[in-house]
Formats: C-alpha cells, structure tokens, sequence
C-alpha cells in the first residue's frame, strides 16, 4: 500500500483504534472520539452549567494570554536590546537573568495568586514571567548576531540612539525575536491553563473549564475542553507564523 | 569488558535509585485500609478522635490515611484504587457516582450542618450578593449545592453570581484581599474568618436547612464485598469516636485544632454549628439529588440513585449490638 496514504491516514486509524478501545474498555474514564466530539459541540452551542459556551471559555483564556505576551514582548525586547548593545547593562542584569530563568514559571502561581489574588493581574503576570526569558534571550542573541556591516554603515549614515535602533537593529533581530516568540506562544499557555485551574475570578477560562467538568466527572467534556486548549494554543502559534511570514518578507530571496 | 561492567553498575545504580525513591517518596505501607479524610475539615472530627486516641490500634486494625482537598477529589481517589473508605460531602458521592461510575457505598453519617456563607463586612446581607464573586471549596461539593439553597432562598438567580472555586484555606485570605465578596466553606474556617473579623455571617447552613446531611462514610463496593467483617469494625470505631466528642467536647477540641491549624477556642465555637451523628437523614438526601439535578450536573432518578448508593445494613447491625 502507498506509504504516503498510511501516513495521510494515521490520524483516522488512530481514532478508531480508541472508538474500538472505549467500546471494548467501556468505562466512563475512557469517552469514545464520537461522545468527545458531540461534547464539543453541545460546550459551544449549549455551554457549561453555569451557561458561558466553550468559545467564550477560549476568548478568555486567549484574552488573557495575549494581554501577558504583549508586556512579554514589550519588556523582552526593550531589556534585549539595551543587554545586547550595551556591556554595561548585559554585565549588571545577566547574572539576574540566569538566577530566576531557570525557576519554572508554575512555580510562581502561588506568589502571584498570594500578592494579587486570583483576577486578570494574576494570569497576566503569569504568561508574562512565563513568556519573558525567551523573547529576551532571543532578542539578546538576534542584536548580537547582526552583521557588524549593518552598525558600519549605520556609523556612515550617522545614524543613533533611536533611529539606530528603529531602522537597523530592530529589523536585524526581528527573526530571533519572533523565534521566541513561537516559544512563549506555548509556555504562555501552559501557564495560563495552570493559573485558571488554581483560580479565577469570574468562571471562565480553558483551565478553570477542566477543572470544572474534572470535578463533574464529565470525562467527554474534559476531553472536548482539552482539545479547545489545543486548538486555542494552535491558532496563536498559527497567527504568529502569518505575522512572521508578512513581517519577514523582506528577508525572501527574490525569484529568478 | 570495562564497558560490560560499566553498563551493569549503570543498571544496578539505575535499579537503586528507582526502588530507592519509591520506597522513600511514596510507599504507604502496608495498612488493611486506606482511609481518606478532607485537609482541615472539622466535620471529620470523628476520623481525627480515633487517629489520635488509639481506637483503630485497640481495635487491631491497621490504617493508613490519605488527604484530600475536597470530597469531588476523593471520589477520583475511589476510583484509583488510592482509598479505600472514607469521610467526604453526600453531594459528591451522588454526584461521581452517577456521572463518572464510581461504585461506593454510603456506610453511615459523619455530621449534619456544619458549613456556613461568609461575606465582607461592608455586605450588610443576603439580597447585596448580586453581581458578586462566591468561593466555594469545589463544584459538586456540599457546599456548592447549598449555596444554590441559600440564593434561591435570597431570591438571587445563580447566573447573577461569579462562583469561582478555591480551597478553603485559601478563602479567608482572599476574602480579606478582597478577591472574592464571600465564601461558604466547612467549619472551622467560617468561624477563623468571624473571630479574626476577616467577614460576617451571611447564612449558616443549619438555619437554611436544618439537620441537613453533610458528610458521610463511604467506601468502594469491591471493598465492601471482601472486607465486610472489617467495615464493622471500622464502624464500630466511628460510633466510638462519635459519642468520645459529645461526651468531651474540649478534649475534642484540641484534637480538631491539631488537624486543622486553628485554636481551641476557634474550633470550640466552629464545633457549635456542627451536629455530630452516625445514623443518615436519607429523606433530606433526596433535596441533594434534586439540587444536583436542577444545576444540570447529574440526571436520573433520586430514589434510585440512593438505594444503589446507601447500605446501612452494617451501621445496624452495629448500633444494636452497642
């Protein structure tokens, strides 16, 4: 049989292969693709106890990881740029940087949730430490890693300060930042799922959602709820690599 | 031959450290029951008074114990094999039973009332809780079903609420923060929180519903069917341990506050809102399935519901023999 054609159709093998399990295993800890999938549905048209459809649940969760990457990128890529340009401030605040980028973020949810209880600011700070440590490594290394060319030609142009940043270095590290990026999409969301389980201050929200239906013994829908977590982390990502695509076409080569 | 050698120490060391960790980290011992308890629950009073006075060992039972932070929890704990018997909330029982077939008897009661609603002291009552953030220890819990009792009562839809889950001992602390309006834990954290003038009380359940039932013993079906002879036993200790309380309520107390972190004198107060008891109140189990219902957690038939879940046969036979 076409190697390429068992490939294709793997994911299909591999869903019957648990229909025929769940069926055969029959516990309600084992749901069957088809109850797991009509939950799908009845979470998005129908919602949870409480009313809130699952698109709302994926709204909030995506609200809040967004808010987090945002101050992320914003303080990633301004500390990255002053430690990669200047010696002075890679000397004072890398030893700094090394002692907390190791500390998994999950470890903060209890600090966080004790200092600014278990609303908006919490989840932010959270995606935030989560998502910080490898834009701002990505972007140390993208302003280090740009052609000493460029900074040349930019001392001829005598261009500096900001325009120096805005028009060369900026550009230069864009490919480095957005590779971290793509990294603190996902960590970003493992977080924030970690910090909706541990609370929330309105119900709604991916991780609150799975614990909810855990706590019901709704399996069908805590599948339905991890599979809407993957979605949800899955078009981020997707809408990451759009924006990288658009931003870095300059970097295509052209036809011939 | 290095290379054989270094490969065999490899394995042996290998071998050490996983046997090593596992018999340090998470062997239980062997105990001829696993039983679970709520962390800082002071309706299980009955479970910590035969712990600490010895009754499981004069008895000649072995006992392990494992802590749970809500009895929704421990229900998933049945259902691994983690514990066998246990103290935990009726609602949760019903509710895991019947959605996730989880196969538990319901042996005897533990308690009646015992939980209470406590807001910020600038809520002068029930009717302001509108559009406020409610903690409750988990959905499915007690006491999340009477907090359904307790808005319907106030006329408050429940959708007009936020109800947001936290563990008890993290409510007093967001209470103050302002995190939450209010919570409705189990004793003895709405008495820390009044006597620390954290919160008021807005409703204590017993005056919402009296002699409501709360927590219960239970344990996994497949236990009952071996070990009959044994859960006896086990009752028999708890009726003990019960009637040990009522007849020395100070001593109890300081074996609660050893259990939960408070004072005497805070579980003292708590322990006056909590009905210690061994025989069910099956009828006001039925209230529990209708409620349970009427959030859209569970479906089915009350009556049925109960009968495949309680087996007082034992506590019977336990309560005419004392």
């Amino acid at each position: 049989m076409n190697r390429e054609l068992i490939y294709r159709l793997l994911p299909l093998i591999l869903l019957v292969v648990w229909h025929v399990a769940a069926e055969v295993i029959s516990s309600p800890y084992i749901p069957s693709p088809v109850s797991v999938a009509l939950s799908l549905v009845r979470l998005t048209l129908v919602g949870d106890p409480n009313g809130y459809s699952l698109l709302l649940h994926m709204a909030a969760s995506s609200y809040r990881v967004l808010l987090g990457l945002a101050a992320a990128i914003t303080s990633g890529v301004i500390l990255g740029i002053a430690m990669g340009l200047n010696k002075t401030a890679m000397l004072v605040l890398s030893p700094i940087i090394e002692a907390l980028r190791p500390v998994p973020p999950i470890a903060w949810i209890p600090i966080v949730i004790f200092a600014f209880g278990s609303g908006l600011k919490s989840h932010v700070i959270m995606v935030w430490i989560a998502s910080f440590f490898p834009i701002l490594t990505s972007c140390v290394d993208g302003v280090k890693g740009i052609d000493h060319a460029y900074y040349d030609t930019a001392k001829l142009l005598n261009l500096k300060g900001l325009r120096l940043v805005r028009l060369v270095v900026l550009p230069g590290a864009l490919p480095s930042i957005l590779t971290g990026l793509k990294v603190s999409v996902g960590v970003g969301w493992m977080v924030i799922i970690a910090s909706e389980m541990v609370g929330v201050r309105k119900p709604l929200g991916l991780g609150f959602l799975a614990l909810y239906m855990k706590d019901l013994g709704l399996m069908p829908e805590l599948l339905a709820t991890v599979a809407a977590i993957g979605l949800s982390a899955k078009l981020m990502s997707f809408a990451v690599r759009l924006v990288e695509k658009r931003i870095l076409a300059w970097r295509r080569a052209p036809s011939s | 031959m290095t290379r054989v050698r270094i490969l065999l120490i490899g394995i042996l060391l290998a071998a050490i450290t996983v046997y090593g960790g596992y018999y340090f980290f998470e062997r239980t011992g062997e105990a001829e029951v696993k039983i679970g308890y709520l962390r800082g629950d002071l309706h299980q009073l009955a479970l910590f008074v035969a712990l600490e006075k010895g009754m499981f060992e004069e008895a000649g039972i072995k006992v392990s114990t494992v802590v749970y932070s809500n009895g929704v929890e421990m229900m998933d704990g049945f259902a691994a094999g983690e514990v066998d018997y246990g103290y935990l909330g009726i609602a949760p029982v019903i509710l895991k039973s019947v959605n996730a077939g989880v196969d538990v008897k319901v042996l005897a009661a533990v308690n009646l009332e015992g939980s209470a609603l406590i807001g910020r002291q600038d809520i002068p009552d029930l009717s302001m809780l509108e559009g406020s953030t409610i903690a409750i220890p988990g959905f499915g819990t007690v006491q999340d079903v009477l907090l359904s009792l307790i808005l319907d009562n106030a006329g408050i839809n429940r959708r007009d609420v936020s109800i947001v889950r936290l563990h008890p001992w993290d409510m007093i602390a967001a209470l103050e923060s302002g995190s939450i309006d209010a919570f409705i834990a189990w004793e003895p954290y709405p008495t820390k929180a009044l006597r620390s003038g954290v919160g008021k009380p807005l409703a204590y359940s017993g005056d919402v519903w009296p002699s409501h039932p709360c927590c219960v013993v239970a344990c996994t079906s497949s236990f009952y069917n071996k070990k009959r002879d044994l859960i006896k036993q086990l009752l028999e200790v708890h009726l003990k341990a019960t009637e040990w309380i009522r007849e020395n309520p100070r001593l109890a107390a300081e074996i609660g506050a050893k259990y939960t972190g408070m004072s005497v004198d805070d579980v003292m107060e708590a322990m006056n809102h909590i009905k210690f008891v061994v025989h069910p109140n099956v009828d006001e189990m039925v209230v529990y399935v209708e409620q349970l219902k009427r959030l859209g957690y569970i479906e089915g038939e009350a009556s049925e519901i109960l009968n495949s879940l309680l087996d007082l046969s034992v506590l019977e036979e336990v309560e005419s023999e004392s």
